[in-house]
This record gives structure tokens, sequence and C-alpha cells, in this order.
């Protein structure tokens, strides 16, 4: 049932990116080519958030500093990281009725851990991330590379998927935020970058500046990967 | 009974181990986490009571729609353990989400002692200015409790012995909303404070 | 006087897909034509209100009163989660022409952040039972009035010179960012 909502999610209507190539179970020195190219490719190429259109949510949410955004990213890169590995080490046993079920029971659990430990040693970030934080939950990104790596994969891949995904996904989230919070603030990581006679852009850091900032930067990426193609 | 144990016997194991990692990380976590909230409070209480050497806590009772509930009302006290006043909570809607803030009161429950904000995700630039805009929380600082607070659009922000509050600019709604939650709250923790402490008026 | 206060608040005012940044997974894809994102919209509706009953009553029966409180998101989830799969079973079986009708989007909902962003959003403003079902009916229909606004206009886009790198998902979210906009006006409404 799942399976087609997850499938349905990732379907970008003009974007057309696919799930990583998955090649036949490998060992040895190949399965570390296949994990760094896992890595590499998530990265960029395969960026979940500007290729896949996957965890928008949070994105808009969090973008409007540089701080929070890293904050998130990294919360979500380590709840990857463990989910995957736990779903990787127990792929074995995963009955196809149940599998969705053990992938969402992994994540929350993480979660929750992530969530507990931002309000323990991070907790000004904590205000600010405030609900996105269990959202990580329900962001597409983390079940659809259980789903489509991590429960057919040895656990050495999983984790560089998991780290490629994750870093690509903070890449995104950095790129938005610095943008808005350049645009917005005049500072980049509380840091003034722009002179003080800058008239900050307030829209930059209301919900309507976060659409429209990606709307384009979306955009930018757009063109310049069919200019890639064209050219290949 | 079996098919059901071998279908999902992964679940149970993982619910269970996952179930015993979250309460160990729980229980070792949770002290911090108080002591984050607590920080957090007391940073703001400070704010108000800059010359309090100790904090007490009392609970009273409140009665809102004939329902009553708790509130905190926290006493600050000088080196002598003499009362220098008194902050209490208070919390309502705002422009765009809602708006809980500390209201401290002088002992003699004669004129506020000043706002700090604990929560507030008003429009940034504008109505966000609420937390650090010293030119606005200062007009609460003496302002005499009665008659109720009120705010209008133009005047002298420097002068902070009168009731009347300057708005902040761009962000009427948000200052009315301050205004309205500090003098709403006020008349319900009033009568408690006063017969707490005695004093009769 | 307070529940409509309370509906016009989820609804309009933190309108969940435009202030509250939830549910645009689907958003993107689901709301090219009206009649199915207004299809999607009262299968977020009518599962919204379901959950938010019962996240509502399992936190505030349950987890509260045991101090499990740090179970909530789990909880919650699967809640959700059994709670669509429960829906789908029971619609597919009894009222087989709903269940066409509703097709594809009863398993979509179940990663839509729309509802598990609604239940934490109302357990963190502190709503009482009534407040709570009230919320997770009045987001709901909110959220189908964004995504049926967003339709109809994409539906026009089709037919619009839109450059070519901004087609699809880009123009849809420039395009969301100006309705939110117009969403703005409605802020301070609530007092």
């Amino acid at each position: 049932m799942i399976d087609s909502a997850i499938k349905g999610q990732r379907h970008a209507p003009d974007t057309g990116g696919s799930a990583g190539a998955v090649a036949a179970p490998t060992t040895g020195p190949s399965q570390g080519k296949e994990a760094m190219t896992g890595f590499v490719k998530n990265l960029w190429e395969e960026n979940p958030v500007f290729r896949s259109l996957l965890g928008m949510c949070p994105i808009l949410a969090v973008t409007a500093a540089c701080k929070p955004a890293l904050t998130m990213g990294l919360a979500a890169t380590f709840v990857l990281l463990c989910s995957n590995i736990v779903v990787s080490l127990i792929r074995k046993g995963l009955t196809p009725h149940l599998r969705i079920l053990m992938f969402t029971l992994t994540i929350s659990v993480f979660v929750t851990i992530a969530d507990l430990f931002l309000k323990a040693y991070v907790p000004d970030m904590s205000d600010v991330l405030g609900p996105f934080v269990p959202l990580i939950i329900v962001n597409c990104m983390i079940i659809a590379r259980a789903e489509s790596c991590a429960s057919k994969k040895p656990v050495f891949i999983a984790v560089m998927d998991a780290f490629g995904t994750g870093f690509g996904f903070t890449i995104a989230l950095l790129m938005l935020a610095a943008v808005r919070e350049i645009l917005g603030n005049g500072t980049l990581f509380d840091f003034q970058v722009l002179p003080s006679w800058w008239v900050p852009w307030t829209i930059m850091k209301l919900p309507a500046g976060a659409f429209i900032t990606l709307g384009f930067m979306l955009g930018f990426i757009v063109h310049r990967h069919a200019k890639k193609m064209a050219k290949a | 009974m079996l098919n059901f144990f071998k279908q999902s016997w992964l679940v149970l194991v993982c619910a269970f181990c996952f179930g015993l990692l979250l309460a160990m990380i729980y229980t070792s976590w949770q002290p911090r986490i108080e002591a984050n909230q607590l920080a957090k409070l007391q940073a703001g209480i400070r704010s108000i009571l800059s010359d309090a050497e100790t904090i007490e806590t009392d609970t009273l009772s409140v009665t809102i729609d004939g329902i009553s509930e708790p509130a905190l009302v926290y006493q600050g006290k000088d080196q002598n353990g003499v009362t220098i006043g008194y902050v209490f909570r208070a919390a309502g809607t705002g422009f765009q989400d809602k708006i809980e803030l500390l209201v401290g009161v002088d002992a003699e429950l004669t004129s506020y002692r000043g706002i700090a904000v604990l929560f507030a995700a008003e429009t940034p630039g504008f109505g966000d200015a609420i937390r650090d805009s010293a030119l606005f929380k200062c007009q609460f600082v003496g302002a005499p409790i009665t008659p109720a607070l009120t705010v209008i659009k133009t005047g002298n922000r420097n002068k902070t012995d009168d009731c009347e509050i300057v708005s902040l600019t761009g962000a009427t709604i948000t200052s009315d909303a301050v205004t309205g939650i500090i003098n709403q709250r006020w008349k319900l923790i009033r009568p408690l404070l006063l017969s707490q402490s005695g004093l009769d008026r | 006087m307070g529940l409509v206060v309370v509906f016009l608040s989820i609804a309009l005012v933190n309108n969940l897909v435009f202030m509250k940044f939830l549910g645009i997974c689907p958003y993107l894809g689901v709301s090219k034509k009206i009649d199915m994102a207004f299809g999607m919209g009262l299968a977020v509706t009518f599962v919204l209100t379901i959950s938010a009953t019962l996240t509502w009553l399992i936190n505030n029966l349950l987890l509260i009163p045991l101090g499990l409180d740090f179970t909530k998101y789990i909880a919650f989830i699967l809640v959700v989660a059994s709670m669509v799969q429960l829906v789908e079973m029971y619609v597919k079986k009894f009222y087989k022409t709903l269940y066409n009708s509703f097709g594809i989007f009863l398993p979509l909902i179940t990663t839509n952040c729309a509802i598990l962003g609604t239940c934490l959003f109302i357990d963190l403003w502190g709503y009482n039972f009534i407040e709570a079902v009230i919320a997770g009916f009045g987001g709901g229909l909110g959220f189908t009035m964004a995504i049926s606004m967003m339709a109809g206009i994409r539906e026009r886009l089709e037919l619009a010179d839109v450059p070519k790198a901004m087609e699809g998902a880009g123009i849809t979210l420039v395009t969301a960012g100006i309705l939110t906009l117009a969403f703005m006006g409605f802020s301070g409404m609530v007092k």
C-alpha cells in the first residue's frame, strides 16, 4: 500500500529524478566502490531535495537562517544514518506486510532521540526548530532511502548512502538558508555580511519568501541540468 | 497464534529494544532538559526583578469560566528576605501565534516592574521586536497598575510613569495583544496576590 | 465563539500549507487537476479529524498521566499509520465506490506531514478535546481550500508561457509563495 504512496510522492512532474541505480549485490572492493558511488551521487546529482523533491516540508520552515538549517540537516542525517543501519541489519527478517511499520517505528525512535538531544544540549535551536524536528519522521526522504536502499543492501553501503543523502539534504538546506538569511537579515550564521545601509528584505524571513526562493532555485537547477543533458 | 508470532516476532523484539533504549536515554537526559527550561524561566524573571537575591515559587489557583487552574507566581526577595516584587505568567494570542510573557509587579502592588517575553513568533522585524526592543519594554517599567494599560499610536516613549503604551511601528496588533494579555491576566492575579500578601486595598 | 475562533485560526490564519508549510509533498504532486486536488483534500480532512481526535485522547488520557510523554511522536505516527490502514481496509470492503473515488490518496496520506504536524501543533497549543476535533476538521478544510486553489491556478498555468526551466515545481512554488502573501492578510483576525 505505501509502496505506491512512496513512489507516488517521489514522482516529480518534470524533473524525473529516479532512485539510484540498484546494482547486483557485491562484496569486497566492489562493495566499497558501490558505496562511494552511492555517497557521491546522493550529494548532488541525485540530491534528495533538488532532484527528487523529497523532504520539502521542513525545508521551507527552518531555512530562515543558516544555524537552524544546519541543525535540522545534521539531525536528519543522524536519523537517516541510524535508521539505515538498523534497517540494513534487520533486512533479512522483514516480512512484506510489516515492512513499513518497522521503518516507521525505527525512524520515530531515532527522531525522538534526536529531539531529546537537542532539548538537552542545544535548547535555543530546539526552540527555533520547534515542532519540525518530529516532522523528520514523515520526511519522505528517509522512508524512501530505507525502502530503496537500506532494506536491500549490506550495512556499509547503507551507511554511505545515508551520509550522501543526509549531506545532500544539508547542502540544499544551507543553500536556501544562505540566500534567505543574507537577503532577509544581512547576516550569515549571525555574522553581519552586508553593510548597515542594507534594508533587509523582510519577505525573505516569511513563508512567502521561502516558497519563491526555492521555486527560482529549482528552476535554475533544472535549467543547468537540462543544459548538461543537451551537451551529453 | 503461532503464525502471529512468526510474522511479527521482529516487530515485538524491536519494539522492546527500542523502548529500553528510549527509556534509558530519557532518564539520563531529562534532568538536563528540565534544567534548561528552568534556566530560561529564571533568566526571564531576573531580567524583571534584577535586584532579587532569591526567588520563591508560589502556586495559586485562578478560576476561568468556572474551571480553576494553577497559576504560578514568583516572589522575589532581597538578601534580608523582604519581598521586592512578584512575577507572574501571562499568555494569549498575538498577531500570528501565541505570546507568552512574564509580567512583574512591585511589592506594594502599585506599579509594574516590567515584562519579559517567553515565547513569541510574530512578524520578523515588526512584531518580533517585542522580544528585544528596550524602547518598547521600558514603557512597562513603572507604569501604574490602575487604570488598565492602553495602547496609543504616537507619543513619548520615554514617559514611563503613565498607563499609555506607545505601540511598535508597524506592529499595532502585536502591541495591542501584549497589553491586552497583561491587563486580562492582572485582573485575575490581583485579588490572589492581595489576599496572599495581606495588603488591604 | 471560542470554537469559531479555533476553526478560523487553523483554516485561514494559520493555514496548514501557506503559513505552517505542512503537506507540501503531495501538494506539489497532486494539485494538477482540480477534482484530484479536491478529492485529496477531502480525504485529508477525513483522516485529520479522526487523527486529531485519537491522538488527543491517547496523549492526554494515556501518555501524560503515565509520564510517557517522550513516546509521544512514536505513538502519534503509529496511530496515524494504523488508522489510515484500518480506514482503507474498511472503506475498501464496505464502500467500494467511495474507495475507488478516493483512489490512491488514502495511502499517500500517512506520510503527509500535515497530519502529524497538525496533531503536534494541537498538542503545542494546548487545546481541549472539542477544540482539537474542530482544529482537525478546520485544518483539513483549510488544506482542501489551499490545494484546490493551487490546482485551479495550475490548470491555467498549463496554457501560459512559462520558461522551460521553471515548468512544474518551480512555478508552482512561486505561485504558492504569492498565495502565501495573500493569506497573510488573514493575520491578526484572531484576537
